[in-house]
């Protein structure tokens, strides 16, 4: 199991090397010469040339790639174009407000998801069963920002419930209620598809292991249709679930951008978004570079955890097998 | 069950005319499946037809500013500048159809290409091919695209370009193991060991294999590209003013949303049912592709 | 068949239909018989005869689309289709009467110890703890021949060979020691060398535990071997029942007699030529009036497709359900 999760970690070296190159090379899209954005469209050639070579912009691409990565890997991002402020200053502060709110935003999407998909397969095929899915196939297609924009209309604009933007410090603000407050609408916005696609898997998987031959042994054992459930059912229902949850945590890391937008919720996304507005190119190198960090952790704890939750991994490693 | 009257049925029809007639047999058994395609025909064809069928000029103020829906006889009201927002939904439609369509084709006729060069040309370049994808998979699809979008220049080329790029990991994969897959299928190895060429075997009995489930998936992925391309043009990556897709429209309404919900509100509406037609034809083309259903 | 001993189970009557797109599929239609404790019944027949709908039936496991449409299943002197869900499962299944499946390989969940699955069926029918419960495993994994049982309580199922599965079941099986035992093909799966192994330990524990047995194969060596009563199913009926001896002696319904043809004895002539019954058995989906059997049977008659004949008794004790059997035109 050790040797497996070392294996695994290992693995992860390269990938994150080639994120490295990937981020770097994005930047490289951006159109039009970096010194003029600097600069001004008024910048004389010379100014332009001088700034060029300070930038190290005149060397070759992969020479700047190597400075940046090393200068990365110190935790030096470079500076904000726009702000004129460390990068790493601009996005660690906002890396922790983005934690929050996809964390709770999964959480959500892994309660609603997980508990209407194991109650549509307990009770596959009733007319509860037919609302749940279809309700669930509706919200998988909505579109996260527009999603947003309806919880905004009703509990924030109609019903007055709770506020829709207005976040600006989640740390040092004003205090738990208020944060909690405001985190309600982008999170549970930020869930729904999730919500959808996870409560889709769980009941497919659990119809799927309901219908093995182990759970018709074990109903002529005699053992009840509660503990079927929940003991044999869904312990072997769980890889396939924690795999999507996994994926969804990841895939609620790309969508946050937008949410954060709507809400105007001061993370990574909403800083990415105003650094591309801004061409704020480094910036959106270092808020890009920590998102798919986070990603390839999450993606490498899900392969971990799947292990241990499945016996003929475990025993493939230390187990005896006689 | 009672698949042996079906032995030695001569054949009247070539092959693959019948096989495709099973397929339409069954897609169209599939009753949600077919009312998709029923509505995703229409919205396409409504979509075409613009110039002529919108009501309006979409870019031009007809009625009073946020008129709610059935007043100044537009049926859907107007938006924040006083524009018709059925005629700019039904012109919107093109946009966001073609965002949706255009690039997770062209992604498939791409990731075909890497996927079966990666099973098939062995060792070293599938291993490239493969890591290379593997750094791709480390950004989620919905950031690649948006920072693919925001760095390049706005407008609905980049959007296409963003969706193509951020699919083509995702296809190449399936393309890859399912070539994997179907190369070691027994009947493949007959027509090896039968002497076939290696071209004719990949172009008979490896490409038509692999293209099922391909075009099941990108069927699916349409929706949700629909979905992605709308958000990049909300994020303003997309066409720009007055032009319009119904991401865009649902941002022009964003500004209006206390006052006139009804214009953010309807092109929400068409973008999800759109997404979900795509999901439910996908799921009917999943059934007419698979020929274990037919003769049921 | 007169049976000295008070039968534990006694099956009336049983009907138990799929409701199909296609149409209704009869898979047992009027299935009679009883067993007594201490006796192994054994039913034979093709696939698809309803040996194992059967077995399900009385255990009220058939899920939809099947369902039991009629007859009696009489436990001692309840009848278990009038008990509730929660009394079948507290007090019927895994407790007076338990299950050994066909496929031991799939039979057990592989996310839990074969100790923690022995052990669970003790405490949903025993009221005792897990410490006890523990033991009592312990203790059958060494009766079912496990060597190393308080060690290999902790193993998980893919640590065990498809025999070794299959004890593990029968300790499962045997933990409440249930009045029936009810095998399916409980060696299909096994290897040759295994299967008498295992045919051997379910006959000692059934004899052990004097429980009733019904045993379903289609393997007639196993019949011989075990049975002391033997009902042959055919396309959801039974077409033949009585006592192995006479079974084998004296066979009455054509196709018994074809199934006995096509197993040769040790002590046959090599020249002998190896029978088969020609066709294939039906689906009984919408089925015709008139024997189902007919469309194979060399001794069809007019009315054999008129009316399906009823199960009479050939002699004292031996029952088939044939028409030429009543006609007198079976003897051979």
């Amino acid at each position: 199991m050790v040797r497996f999760t070392i294996g695994r970690i290992l693995l992860v070296v390269p990938v994150l090397l080639g994120v490295s190159i990937i981020v770097f090379m994005l930047v490289q899209l951006a159109p039009g010469d970096v010194t003029s954005t600097l600069l001004g469209p008024m910048a004389s050639e010379n100014a332009k040339e001088v700034l060029r070579a300070e930038m190290g912009l005149d060397r070759p691409l992969p020479v700047q790639y190597g400075k940046w990565l090393a200068a990365v890997l110190q935790g030096d991002f470079g500076t904000s174009w726009v702000h004129k402020r460390p990068v790493s200053e601009i996005i660690f502060p906002k890396f922790v407000n983005t934690a929050l709110l996809a964390g709770s935003a999964a959480l959500i999407a892994y309660v609603l998801g997980f508990s209407s998909g194991v109650f549509t397969a307990a009770k596959a095929g009733t007319l509860f069963d037919r609302i749940v899915t279809a309700l669930m196939l509706i919200l998988g297609s909505i579109p996260l920002y527009w999603g947003g924009l309806v919880l905004v209309f009703l509990f924030a604009l109609t019903w007055r419930w709770l506020p829709a933007t207005g976040m600006t410090k989640t740390i040092g603000g004003g205090g738990a209620l208020d944060v909690l407050t405001h985190l309600v609408l982008p999170a549970v916005a930020a869930s729904l598809p999730s919500a959808a696609l996870i409560s889709r898997i769980t009941r497919a998987t659990m119809i799927e292991t309901l219908s093995q031959n182990y759970i018709r042994v074990a109903r002529a054992k005699g053992i009840r249709r509660a503990i079927i459930l929940r003991k044999h059912a869904l312990r072997n229902a769980l890889p396939p679930i924690v795999t999507v949850g996994g994926m969804e945590l990841g895939y609620l890391l790309g969508g946050i951008v937008l949410i954060e937008v709507v809400f105007a919720w001061p993370g990574l996304g909403f800083v990415v978004y105003n650094a591309i507005i801004g061409r704020d190119l480094p910036t959106v190198q270092g808020a890009v570079l920590i998102l798919a960090l986070a990603f390839v952790l999450i993606n490498l704890t899900v392969d971990v955890v799947n292990a241990y939750l499945d016996p003929a991994t475990r025993a493939a490693e230390g187990g005896v097998d006689r | 069950m009672t698949d042996v009257p079906h032995l030695g049925r001569p054949r009247r029809v070539p092959a693959f005319l019948e096989t495709f007639w099973a397929s339409i047999v069954v897609f169209s058994r599939h009753r949600v499946s077919f009312t998709a395609l029923i509505f995703l025909i229409l919205v396409a064809l409504v979509s075409i037809l613009a110039p002529v069928i919108a009501p309006h000029d979409p870019y031009v103020d007809v009625g009073w500013r946020n008129s709610p829906p059935g007043e100044d006889g537009l049926i859907l009201g107007a938006d924040g500048d006083g524009r018709d927002v059925l005629s700019r939904l039904i012109w919107g439609g093109r946009i966001s159809l073609l965002m949706g369509v255009v690039p997770t084709l062209a992604a498939m006729l791409a990731s075909l290409l890497i996927g079966v060069v990666a099973a098939y040309s062995g060792r070293w370049a599938d291993q490239v091919i493969m890591r290379v994808l593997d750094m791709f998979f480390a950004f989620p699809i919905v950031l690649m695209a948006t920072v693919v979008a925001g760095i390049l220049k706005p407008g609905l080329a980049t959007v296409c370009i963003a969706i193509f790029i951020a699919l083509i990991p995702y296809i190449s994969r399936l393309v890859r193991t399912t070539t994997l897959t179907v190369k070691n299928e027994p009947y493949v190895e007959a027509a090896r060991s039968a002497g076939g060429r290696g071209w004719e075997i990949l172009s008979r009995y490896i490409v038509p294999n692999v293209i099922a489930p391909v075009i099941v998936y990108t069927t699916t992925l349409m929706g949700f590209m629909i979905v992605l391309g709308s958000a990049l043009g909300f994020l303003g990556f997309g066409v720009q003013p007055p032009a319009a897709d119904w991401g865009t429209m649902v941002e022009e309404g964003r500004v209006v949303l206390r006052k006139a919900p009804h214009v953010s509100m309807f092109p929400g509406i068409a973008i999800v049912s759109v997404a979900l037609a795509f999901g439910f034809i996908g799921d009917g083309l999943r059934d007419a592709l698979d020929p274990r259903m037919r003769g049921r | 068949m007169t049976p000295a001993i008070e039968p534990i189970l006694r099956v009336e009557d049983l009907r138990t239909y799929f409701n199909l797109r296609t149409g209704v599929l009869k898979a047992v239609d009027g299935v009679s018989f009883t067993v007594e404790p201490g006796k192994v019944l054994c039913i034979v027949g093709e696939s698809g005869s309803g040996k194992s709908v059967t077995a399900l039936s009385i255990l009220r496991l058939v899920d939809a689309p099947g369902s039991i449409e009629g007859g009696r299943i009489l436990y001692r002197d309840t009848d278990l289709l009038d008990l509730s869900e929660a009394q079948m499962t507290d007090r019927i299944r895994g407790d007076r009467i338990a299950m050994i499946f066909q496929d031991p390989m799939t039979s057990l969940n592989p996310s839990f110890t074969i100790g923690e699955q022995i052990a669970e069926g003790i405490i949903a029918h025993q009221r005792v703890g897990g410490d006890e419960a523990r033991i009592k495993t312990v203790e059958l994994l060494r009766l079912v021949g496990i060597p190393h049982a308080e060690e290999r309580y902790h193993d998980y199922p893919h640590h065990f060979s498809g025999g070794m599965r299959q004890r593990v079941l029968i300790a499962a099986a045997i933990a409440t020691e249930p009045d029936v035992l009810i095998a399916d093909e409980p060696t299909t799966a096994l290897d040759v060398t295994i299967q008498a192994q295992i045919l051997r330990l379910l006959a000692d524990l059934q004899r052990g535990l004097n429980s009733a047995m019904i045993l379903i194969t289609h393997d007639l060596g196993v019949v011989a071997a075990m049975a002391d009563k033997v009902m042959v199913m055919y396309a959801g009926r039974v077409v033949e029942y009585a006592d192995v001896e006479t079974l084998f002696s004296n066979p009455q319904h054509p196709y018994t007699k074809g199934l006995l043809d096509s197993v040769l004895g040790l002590d046959a002539p090599a020249d002998v030529e190896l029978h088969s019954i020609p066709g294939l058995p039906p689906v009984p989906v919408n089925m015709p009036a008139g024997c189902s059997f007919r469309p194979r049977c060399s001794l069809a008659l007019d009315v054999c497709a008129q009316s399906f004949p009823e199960l009479r008794e050939a002699e004292p004790g031996h029952e088939a359900a044939c028409h030429a059997v009543d006609a007198g035109l079976a003897r051979s």
